[in-house]
């Protein structure tokens, strides 16, 4: 059954990217009701992805959150989950041109990260780990979908994509405020759980580990973000931008931490 | 002043300051910066600015909270007119009804009021997210300057005394430094170290059996901690750090003769200089005996590679034998004595309510007045904008316009 993991993540790939063509021929040949058809195609790169997420979960006899690789198939469809439900609830379909190349993004990052099936060291078989781990692929797929629609405001915002291509600049920034609003409290959960781990494993509830300093320092961007929303009136272009600095930094927590800064989480670059 | 620093001005600088600090002490990896004066002041600040900012949003918050029917004005300026008639007024019962409203209603001879509102509790959320940050922070400032850690060192059946900060966290005002080998008041017995294997022989946990013993008198029997499972007693946690094998063997004949221990995987040069002993546990508990030649430029050269059990003697020279007795368990603890870990507790609980009451939906009031003979005017407030537009597009399809 291992040997099924790659072709499946070669399937979700070839979908998703199947996926953003038609969603980006939609908009380049104005014709959108092509756009159905990128969410049908984006609907099944979805499934795949979830089957692979079952048929790892079958696997590694658990939920499949253990490592880098884990966390990526989940956090790719927690993001088109999440994509594919706002879409229809607030007809944002123009936007999976967006949103897709995220997805296509991180599969083939998990086409280069290591698949194997490793035992999980004694620190990780917490219960905690489902949690912790759960709270980030929420918030992380909620924030990913946010920085699609703050790229999708400020494009639109700047070129001359005419009027019926993309949605409304209003609809762009409120549903991304809207994502952002329901991600950070999953981020906070995420700390909360990892911090009360930390305390039971490794008797601390804060270390100081750059993981942990960076997914700080992200739930501050995104409380930054609200705070200035709320109380200073910050919407469109100024948002949109705090919304992919935001990112920015998600992407440095999940990535770039544990390859450039290595830490107590070392272990989920494998 | 005060208004300055209850400022969300100031709370945003400070927001933007702590992340800007830790994003530099993360690239430049220097950890001292999180415990440095401008880091802690930033953070002392911070907690001012949080608390001040807290007592100043209360009263707002009272009057939100309140806010009931009474607080209907007879005007009806900033309302959208409907129809006033039976239907209508009916249309806009079952909306109310149907959304899960609490409502009140008046009614008066020329009028009927309705106060309808929803999500009461979401009001609570940023509040009490806010007041969980401060405790939070509290419990983390009492976490810094109470808690005192060390490790204690023991072999399976040996006792190991408690580092002496720890002692003397705890209250043996007696602890006092020791000799090397002198037992203390404060001790740990280690009765057992087991690694345990899950079903498909993987390492799943390690698992130390204890008895502590304060101020001469034991306390804690038999007493187990594991990976993820510390054993607390009071104020103190006992964490399952690390572990490891010792093996103890007996030289015969030459320089080297007597009784030694030696540490797992290791090199130990032997008196001429020129050869090394080394114990080597294996994957399947067996224990590995090598005797290495190492020349002047380190290169190695196995002259005895030897699976031992004990009480095996093996001659690794003329004249000179090792008998390999047995290997010596040992775990190492981490011992933490610390106040505020439940405050720091009950600030992650406000705050996961907090969170939770995010998710109720944002508050939001409709507020009707029919005239009997009139029209039904109807003001929706909601600081959410979306969602304003969305109940009044939703009243709009429901209802005749006026």
């Amino acid at each position: 059954m291992e040997q099924l993991q790659l072709p499946l993540l070669w399937a979700m790939l070839c979908t998703y990217i199947a996926s953003f063509m038609l969603y980006a021929f939609s908009i380049w040949a104005k014709r959108p009701q092509i756009r159905a058809f990128g969410s049908q195609i984006a609907w099944l790169g979805m499934v795949l992805n979830g089957v692979l997420m079952v048929l790892r979960a079958l696997l590694i006899n658990g939920i499949p959150l253990n490592n880098g690789f884990e966390f990526g198939m989940c956090f790719a469809f927690a993001l088109v989950l999440t994509f594919n439900i706002v879409e229809r609830k607030f007809d944002l379909a123009a936007v999976g041109v967006f949103v897709l190349p995220i997805a296509v993004v991180l599969s083939i990052w998990l086409l280069s990260v290591d698949m194997s099936i490793m035992p999980l060291m004694p620190a990780l078989r917490s219960y905690w780990l489902s949690f912790h781990v759960t709270a980030a692929v929420i918030a992380y797929g909620t924030f990913a979908l946010s920085f699609a629609l703050s790229i999708a405001y400020l494009i639109k915002e700047k070129s001359s994509i005419k009027e019926d291509s993309l949605p409304q600049l209003q609809v762009l920034d409120e549903v991304s405020y809207k994502m952002i609003f329901i991600g950070l409290p999953f981020l906070t959960i995420m700390l909360i759980t990892g911090a009360v781990w930390a305390e039971y494993a490794w008797g601390s509830f804060w270390s100081w580990d750059p993981k942990e300093t960076w997914a700080l320092i992200t739930w501050l961007v995104y409380a930054f973000y609200l705070h200035v929303r709320f109380i200073k009136g910050w919407k469109g272009r100024k948002a949109a931008l705090l919304s992919i600095i935001g990112f920015a930094a998600v992407i440095f927590t999940f990535i770039g931490v544990s390859y450039l800064l290595p830490g107590m989480h070392s272990y989920l670059a494998g | 002043m005060l208004k300055f620093l209850s400022s969300i001005g100031l709370a945003l600088f400070l927001i933007a300051s702590m992340a800007g600090m830790a994003v530099i002490a993360t690239i430049v990896g220097n950890d001292s910066v999180y415990t440095s004066v401008p880091f802690l002041g930033l953070v002392v600040a911070f907690w001012l600015n949080l608390l001040l900012c807290t007592i100043k949003l209360l009263p707002q918050l009272k009057i939100m909270w309140r806010r009931n029917i009474t607080d209907i004005t007879d005007t009806t300026l900033g309302y959208d007119c409907y129809v006033g008639n039976e239907e209508n007024l009916a249309q806009l019962h079952k909306y109310l009804q149907k959304g899960k409203y609490h409502i009140e209603e008046e009614q008066k001879e020329t009028q009927t009021k309705i106060f309808a509102k929803k999500n009461k509790l979401s009001l609570l959320a940023p509040h009490m997210l806010h007041v969980a940050i401060l405790i939070i922070l509290l419990g983390g400032a009492v976490i810094f300057m109470t808690t005192t850690s060390g490790g204690v060192f023991g072999y399976v059946d040996s006792e190991s005394n408690l580092p002496m900060s720890v002692r003397q966290a705890i209250g043996d005002k007696s602890a006092e430094p020791i000799e090397r080998g002198e037992k203390s008041d404060d001790y740990l017995s280690v009765q057992d170290f087991q690694t345990v294997y899950d079903e498909k022989g993987q390492i799943d946990n390690w698992v130390t059996r204890f008895d502590l013993t304060i101020d001469q008198q034991q306390v804690v029997t038999n007493g187990e901690t594991k990976v993820n499972a510390p054993y607390r007693y009071q104020n103190m946690m006992i964490y399952q750090n690390s572990y490891g094998n010792h093996y103890e063997a007996i030289i015969t004949g030459g320089e080297d003769a007597g009784g030694y221990v030696l540490p797992d995987g290791q090199h130990n040069f032997l008196a001429d200089g020129e050869k090394t002993l080394m114990f080597k546990g294996l994957s399947d508990g067996r224990v590995l005996l090598k005797v290495f030649k190492v020349d002047t430029e380190g290169a190695e050269e196995v002259l005895i590679g030897q699976v031992v059990e004990p009480g095996d003697i093996v001659a690794i020279e003329e004249g000179v034998t090792i008998e390999y007795l047995r290997s010596k368990p040992y775990t190492i603890l981490e011992v933490k004595v610390s106040k505020g870990s439940g405050i720091v507790l009950f600030g992650f609980l406000l705050a996961c309510v907090a969170s939770l009451l995010f998710w109720l939906g944002r508050y939001r009031e409709i507020m009707v007045i029919a005239e009997n003979e009139g029209n039904i005017a109807i003001k929706v407030v909601c600081k959410n904008k979306m969602v304003l537009e969305s109940i009044q597009k939703e009243l709009d399809q429901q209802l005749q316009k006026g």
